[in-house]
């Protein structure tokens, strides 16, 4: 029946008007009618059906409620926004924004690649009003409002990290970034290449925000992403992953154990003069951090890398004063200068400069007394940590953080108990009853060949 | 001769010439192969004695070897010194070399017919015989792979018990002097197991010197500890018996410096002072039982000193300048620093705060270098203290409060570490699901 309507539908389809369109949308008022009738009707109007106005003269838009009928005024205000016929683009703008504030999440589950044109829709918008800065703040209600509780991943994501970034608008998106993504659902067309632009991207955010560890986190996500051919967009992370952990950590961290071996050899091959550099880092020595930094300088430059390569060498002479507060307690501030590295006439306050920052991070405790007494004439005291993890708010923290563990666990408790379940999975266990082989796979995590990507679940 | 440069890993540095030492007596105490590598090896490393010390080890391969190859060698650095110092020349003999070889070879094939025969008549104490004769026999020729792989052979053969100790016995020797000591380890191992060993206690002496010897030139990082106590346990009847391979002298500086450098305060007095044994030893060279005693009665500085001289110079009648010494010269270094530092621990034991202007006075040292080196302890643990460098005092930094809160810093990170992780596979494996890749 569904399926008759559908074609005939489709054989109407150069003829309907506007105001059959209307109408069916108007008709179509609960949600099973909605998703079996007329989902395959909106499918099937063409862009005139779409552009044109009711015969009486009026805007269909006017006619429909975002908020009741949520699908068709989903078609019709993407397809308007899209096209390049309307000329009024704040108009739609606002009802395309007032739209993103109303909409019913479960019409709009239905047509998922309608919603990603939304972010296409806005890009256009902003585009025609010549501010980019437009689409950052509804794409982020858009997906806040779609994914309601559980975080899934939507086409709007990459998206959302990309125009913020244009925008340079660095804290708008955070409240979506700082949401971890639990989920992804094929049916909400999204690929592989959203999927890591969205991660790199919101790296670039945070590095924007200076919160490199969570920047870290998302590039390893991206990186270690399950791949069988490797992706460029996983390439220049690579990049940016070396860099930021020599910032972070001091050295690179090891990738985690289950990223695809054809990306760590390809990364390996391309990003020999990131590797290199890691490893003159490593050897702690700033007078051979520089003149390394200077021979890669085009290369970093090329990738937009010469910034954060040029914090790298903040963060070593960092990382050192961090070394000296746990051997002295106070040492001269020119002798800090000597043993660091710094040299030239302004090594002092530079290392007074560095100190201050250090503090005001929370990453050392020190003060600095001004004796004025010829050679030595700054004392730099440092001090223990004086959080003692013996504060309500301390163990307000803590407790916090064990809830939230607590949720993890629980998220891998459930997500255990349905791949048991899963019938591939236990035909799989089926085939490899060896006897022994069986009882011992079992006493294993699920550890079960994860790095073969893709052939698990085939 | 194996060069000395294969076992030195850095470039062979010469010394200058010890004040009073007795290059004769010295290698005196010494014999057979042992006493030309010595002389040989101080000959390279230290120029004034060069001329001298070449002279006696030509002298002793020309009467007591048949190996022809060490005396050219000798010759040649011996030539090459003397020209440099614009003296006369001594001549080659080439005749020596000649009547040596032709010698050695008819030796050589007279022996091997030898056990050819006693093959075909198949008497196993004949053929251990001859494979014994016959290594001995490469031995002398300097021919030490060959001398080696014969002296294996008589393994096969040996019926009783003072056989296998005299086959290890050799085995060891040659490793010994070719500086292989990695399978040397078996062997001593195997000849100490031997039931009922001739001569005991100079045989098991003999085992304990070669061992500790062995481990003096492994990797091992407790290496020091191991030779020490091994070096300790050494009877002293064995007196000179050995000295094919290492005199008394070399036992009691060997084992005093390692113990020195390793050994624990309680272990030093224990197995070293009141060692009875090893007195004896130390009788041989009072500059190293002083050394320890003040060492254990915390006068570090007449310590330290006795150190220094040691290293450069030597006293009066004592005749071990260490870096002149085969086995000793790769450590030296080495066991110098170790023991300083322990001494900077132990000095610092019992306090809780300490002027470094006190403490570099009685370690002879100044203040800005004390500093340096008290930093390094520091950031290797091995002291638990902080240095304020405003009032140049050392200061004993709390641990009670850094566990407590090192715990609690510890389960945060492991927290997020883990909330992380698995946050990543969650996701990951619902991209794999989702066929995303």
């Amino acid at each position: 029946m569904a399926d008759s309507t559908a074609t005939a539908a489709q054989s109407r389809a150069q003829e309907t008007s506007t105001d059959d369109a209307v109408a069916h949308i108007v008709s179509n008022a609960n949600f099973k009618d909605i998703s079996n009738r007329l989902l395959p009707l909106l499918r099937a109007f063409t862009l005139t059906t779409y552009l044109g106005k009711c015969s009486n003269g009026a805007d269909p838009l006017d006619q429909l409620d975002p908020q009741e009928q949520s699908l068709g005024y989903l078609f019709f205000i993407t397809t308007r926004c899209i096209s390049d016929l309307q000329s009024n683009a704040r108009d739609l703008l606002r009802r395309l924004i007032f739209f993103i504030n109303t909409f019913s999440p479960e019409q709009v589950h239905l047509a998922p690649e309608r919603f990603t044109l939304i972010a296409d829709a806005l890009s256009h918008l902003a585009h025609r009003l010549e501010s980019p800065i437009i689409p950052v703040r509804p794409l982020r209600t858009a997906i806040q409002r779609f994914c309601g509780d559980r975080p899934v991943f939507t086409s709007l994501h990459a998206s959302l990290a990309k125009y913020a970034l244009l925008a340079k608008l660095y804290k708008d998106p955070l409240p979506v970034l700082d949401w971890d993504i639990e989920h992804v659902d094929a049916t909400l067309d999204t690929n592989i290449e959203g999927f890591l632009s969205y991660y790199y991207y919101g790296a670039m955010i945070y590095i924007g925000n200076k919160k490199y560890g969570r920047a870290l986190e998302f590039l390893s996500l991206a990186i270690s992403a399950p791949s069988q051919a490797v992706s460029l967009i996983q390439l220049e992370c690579f990049k940016k992953y070396v860099l930021l952990s020599l910032i972070q950590y001091g050295k690179l961290q090891p990738l985690p154990k289950y990223t695809a071996t054809v990306i760590s050899k390809f990364v390996r091959r391309h990003c020999r003069q990131y590797i290199s550099f890691a490893d003159v880092y490593e050897t702690q020595c700033i007078e051979k951090l520089t003149p390394a930094l200077e021979k890669r300088r085009e290369a970093f430059e090329k990738d937009n890398n010469w910034g954060l390569a040029g914090q790298c060498l903040r963060a070593l002479q960092q990382q050192k004063i961090q070394g000296l507060t746990r051997t002295y307690i106070t040492l001269s501030v020119s002798d800090i200068a000597e043993k660091v590295g710094f040299i030239g006439e302004d090594a002092n306050p530079e290392v007074e400069k560095n100190i201050l920052e250090m503090v005001e991070q929370g990453s050392i405790f020190a003060s600095i007394e001004h004796t004025g007494r010829g050679d030595h004439d700054e004392m730099v005291s440092f001090h223990d940590n004086p959080n003692s993890y013996d504060t309500s708010e301390s163990l307000a923290i803590l407790d916090e953080k064990i809830s939230q563990a607590v949720m993890v666990g629980e998220r891998l408790n459930r997500q255990d108990k349905s791949t048991a379940l899963d019938r591939d999975f236990m035909s799989r266990m089926m085939l490899m009853v060896d006897g022994s082989q069986m009882s011992a796979m079992y006493e294993d995590e699920v550890d079960i060949m994860v790095d073969d990507d893709g052939r698990l679940y085939a | 001769m194996t060069e000395a440069t294969t076992t030195e890993k850095s470039a062979i540095l010469t010394v200058e010439a010890p004040a009073n030492l007795d290059l004769e007596s010295y290698i005196a105490n010494y014999r057979g192969h042992t006493k030309v590598s010595r002389a040989c090896f101080i000959a390279e490393r230290c120029p004034a004695l060069e001329i001298e010390a070449y002279k006696l080890a030509l002298f002793e391969t020309q009467t007591n070897s048949f190996d022809t190859h060490k005396y050219e060698h000798i010759i040649t650095r011996l030539n090459a010194a003397l020209k440099a110092r614009n003296e006369p020349e001594i001549p080659v003999d080439k005749e020596w070399i000649q009547t040596t070889q032709k010698q050695a070879k008819a030796t050589a094939e007279k022996l091997e017919a030898e056990l050819r025969n006693y093959k075909n008549n198949m008497i196993k104490e004949s053929i251990r015989m001859g494979h014994n004769d016959l290594g001995d026999h490469y031995y002398s020729c300097g021919e030490l792979a060959n001398a080696q792989r014969s002296y294996t052979y008589t393994r096969d053969y040996c019926a009783s018990s003072s056989h296998v100790v005299e086959m290890c016995l050799n085995v060891i020797k040659v490793g010994v002097e070719q500086r292989a000591f990695s399978y040397l380890h078996n062997y001593i191992v195997r000849a100490e197991s031997v039931s009922d060993i001739p001569n005991k206690p100079n045989t098991i002496s003999k085992l304990k010197c070669c061992s500790a010897i062995a481990h003096l030139e492994s990797t091992n990082a407790n290496k020091y500890k191991h030779a020490a106590k091994l070096f300790m346990e050494v009877a002293f009847g064995m007196e000179n018996s050995f000295n094919e391979i290492i005199a008394a002298n070399d036992v009691a500086v060997y084992g005093g410096l390692c113990a020195l450098a390793t050994f624990d305060r309680e272990e030093l007095k224990s197995k070293v002072i009141d060692n009875v044994n090893f007195r004896n030893y130390l009788e041989l060279e009072p500059q190293i039982r002083e050394l320890i005693t003040s060492f254990y009665n915390s006068k570090y500085s007449t310590c330290l000193q006795i150190l220094e001289e040691y290293k450069a110079s030597l006293k009066i009648w004592t005749l071990n300048d260490f870096l002149l010494d085969i086995y000793l010269s790769a450590h030296v270094e080495h066991l110098f620093n170790m023991i300083r530092r322990k001494a900077l621990v132990q000095y610092f034991t019992p306090f809780s705060a300490i002027d470094l202007n006190v403490m570099a006075k009685s370690f002879s040292t100044n203040v800005k270098d004390l500093e340096d080196e008290l930093a390094k302890l520091i950031a290797e643990n091995e002291i638990q203290a902080r240095i304020d460098s405003n009032k140049k005092i050392l200061r004993v930094s709390e641990h009670q409060q850094d566990q407590r809160k090192l715990v609690f810093d510890r389960t945060v990170a492991t927290g997020e570490e883990y909330q992380r992780a698995s946050s990543a596979l969650l996701l990951r494996l619902s991209l794999i699901k989702a066929d995303m890749i």
